[in-house]
């Protein structure tokens, strides 16, 4: 049997194993700001911007490609906020062309040889090898009123509609091009704040635990067993489920693992029960956005059962993984497992790390006792 | 616990069943002389008797010396006669001072003579003969009779008295008995059951184990 010490090690390790590197934090951030500064000296200059990244790289859960000449994805919003750039005032097609414009330019002043491609709901810049990120520029203007509004019809509380976005989405046909009121809701910035309103108990004990203020943590280097284990679940899922449209999204791992982390427990058992969780939520169909209530993140598996079908399918094989993690005998045979989960060079990695921090030096003394037997 | 710990990180203290064991991996790299450097790991448990330290830790591996003929069908391995570690124990009684002077010794035999098809150092017979040889290593005398002697006057005696004769036959006094003094003091510490088990390989016709028995210190 495997003890527990040594299974929280291994994926403690593991996840440091998935995890980018300070260098790319630092990359992409000085990537946006340049962006941004590019964006208010030019197309942008007469909107009040607002630039920031949502998803993992806000929030500290960003993992490396499974392959190596894999891409990073960051996504990038960029909010107008002004009086013209309202829904009474604005097409959310006009809204796409002006910062698709915006994006353009700042792709040709660079020199990026690949022209950005234009998505459903954002642009895409690709940029040249060997920098291996693609960032997508996400338009949106705010939408505070309207979550609100939404939120307080449903007698929900109202707690992060002030970030609330509204975003163009190219796809749906009748509301693309005209004015209307009728704009997709997003809420990144009100999720982040939901998100480290649950993390806030263990960065201070982080922070205390390193004698520095919240504020002096780096985001790269606070992070909890939370970050940690929505990182191994998210490597998880990338590998064992791969390229595929249907692939389980991050927002809801994170939610659920969020929602139900046990800062009591070790890294371990909170896979486990996570896994669990996901499994049930999955079954359900239901993951509610803690940031708009109105919101299932689910939703789509109506209309898509591929999507509810391959996620318990996923969620079953990780929760699997990491019992049969408890009945292994041996650390070896963990890695013959999973190295079909998690993939041969992440594993060997981890493995490698928690082989053991240079192994002690033992000099035997001189005539040491021989070994006897009945 | 924490010395251990500290140096083999993937060692942990469990508790089963009111048993505690330390479990895990043991890595290390082990250097012997002027012997090549081994750097190996093994996967092993370490059961503490009740009545640790009096009693000294048995230690299991079932993985990579299956078959190997130092060890015992259950995985449970010899690491070396009671006397010798005992004698070694007893120098420094702590879990890590075990692991060190008698557990990585034994491996690095192991995987030297796996490696090699070679002994870095000498190993025990088995049996009757191994336990003669480590009395005679550090008695110098290997005769059943004083062996005999030397056994039952550790059963008997709580505390060494320098000035009786020295149980193996030289007729000096324990105190000009140089070679003995020490490690009689060390021996006596050995668990009675031990030293009956010991009594009984050597020499099990002559049948005085039940003498012993009655006389045994409490």
């Amino acid at each position: 049997m495997i003890t527990q010490t040594n299974l929280n090690r291994f994926f403690d390790e593991l996840a440091k194993s998935v995890d980018i590197t300070d260098a790319r934090y630092e990359k992409v951030e000085k990537r946006y700001k340049a962006i941004l500064d590019f964006f208010k000296n030019n197309e942008l200059k007469r909107y009040d911007l607002d630039l920031y990244p949502q998803g993992s790289f806000a929030m500290g859960t960003a993992i490396k490609p499974i392959n190596d000449d894999g891409y990073y994805d960051v996504d990038i919003i960029c909010r107008l906020s002004d009086a013209n750039a309202n829904k009474k005032e604005m097409k959310q097609s006009e809204l796409k062309a002006l910062v698709g414009n915006a994006v353009k330019h700042y792709c040709t002043s660079l020199q990026i040889s690949k022209k950005p491609v234009e998505k459903a709901k954002c642009w895409t810049i690709e940029y040249s090898e060997p920098e291996q990120f693609q960032m997508d520029i996400v338009p949106a203007i705010s939408n505070s009123e309207s979550l609100r509004i939404l939120l307080e019809k449903q007698a929900y509380p109202i707690d992060y509609h002030e970030d609330a976005i509204a975003i163009t989405n190219k796809d749906k046909i009748g509301t693309y091009d005209i004015i209307t009121d009728n704009w997709e809701i997003s809420n990144p910035k009100g999720y982040l704040k939901w998100f480290k309103a649950i993390l806030k108990p263990y960065i201070v004990k982080l922070a205390e635990e390193r004698n520095v203020n919240i504020e002096d943590l780096p985001p790269n280097q606070s992070k909890t067993n939370l970050h940690k284990i929505i990182q191994i679940m998210k490597y998880h899922r990338d590998f064992t489920v791969g390229e595929n449209k249907h692939k389980p999204i991050s927002l809801i791992i994170t939610t659920i693992a969020a929602q139900n982390y046990n800062s009591d427990q070790n890294i371990y058992s909170n896979l486990v029960s996570i896994s669990d969780k996901l499994i049930i939520a999955g079954n359900s169909g239901i993951i509610i956005n803690p940031s708009n209530l109105t919101e299932n993140f689910a939703e789509s598996w109506n209309s898509t059962p591929e999507k509810k079908e391959l996620f318990i399918k996923w969620a079953t094989r990780l929760r699997d993984d990491m019992l049969y993690a408890k009945e292994a005998d041996i650390m070896d045979s963990l890695k013959d497992k999973f190295n079909s989960s998690f993939g041969e060079r992440i594993i060997k990695e981890a493995f490698e790390k928690i082989s053991y921090y240079p192994p002690p030096k033992v000099e035997i003394q001189k005539k040491p006792l021989g070994p006897w037997g009945i | 616990m924490n010395d251990v710990n500290k140096k083999y990180p993937l060692l942990e203290l469990v508790c089963i069943d009111g048993d505690y064991k330390i479990s895990g991996t043991l890595r290390y790299i082990a250097s012997y002389d002027n012997h090549e450097t081994i750097d190996d790991s093994f996967n092993i448990q370490i059961h503490i008797p009740d009545d640790y330290p009096d009693n000294i830790p048995r230690v299991y591996e079932t993985e990579k010396t299956n078959g190997y003929h130092h060890r015992f069908t259950n995985g449970m391995l010899c690491l070396s006669s009671p006397l010798e570690q005992y004698y070694e124990f007893c120098k420094c009684k702590n879990l890590l001072n075990f692991i060190d002077k008698l557990i990585i010794p034994y491996f690095y035999f192991f995987s030297f003579y796996i490696k090699h098809n070679q002994k870095p150092y000498d190993d025990l017979d088995h049996g009757e003969k191994g336990l003669r040889e480590t009395y005679k290593n550090r008695f110098g005398t290997s005769s059943v009779q004083s062996l005999y002697n030397i056994i039952k006057y550790c059963i008997k005696v709580k505390k060494v008295d320098y000035n009786k004769k020295c149980p193996c036959g030289s007729g000096r006094k324990v105190i000009k008995c140089f070679d003995h003094k020490n490690i009689l003091s060390m021996i006596i510490q050995i668990p009675n059951s031990v030293l009956l088990a010991e009594l009984k390989a050597i020499d099990s016709s002559r049948n005085q184990c039940n003498d012993v028995l009655k006389t045994k210190k409490t």
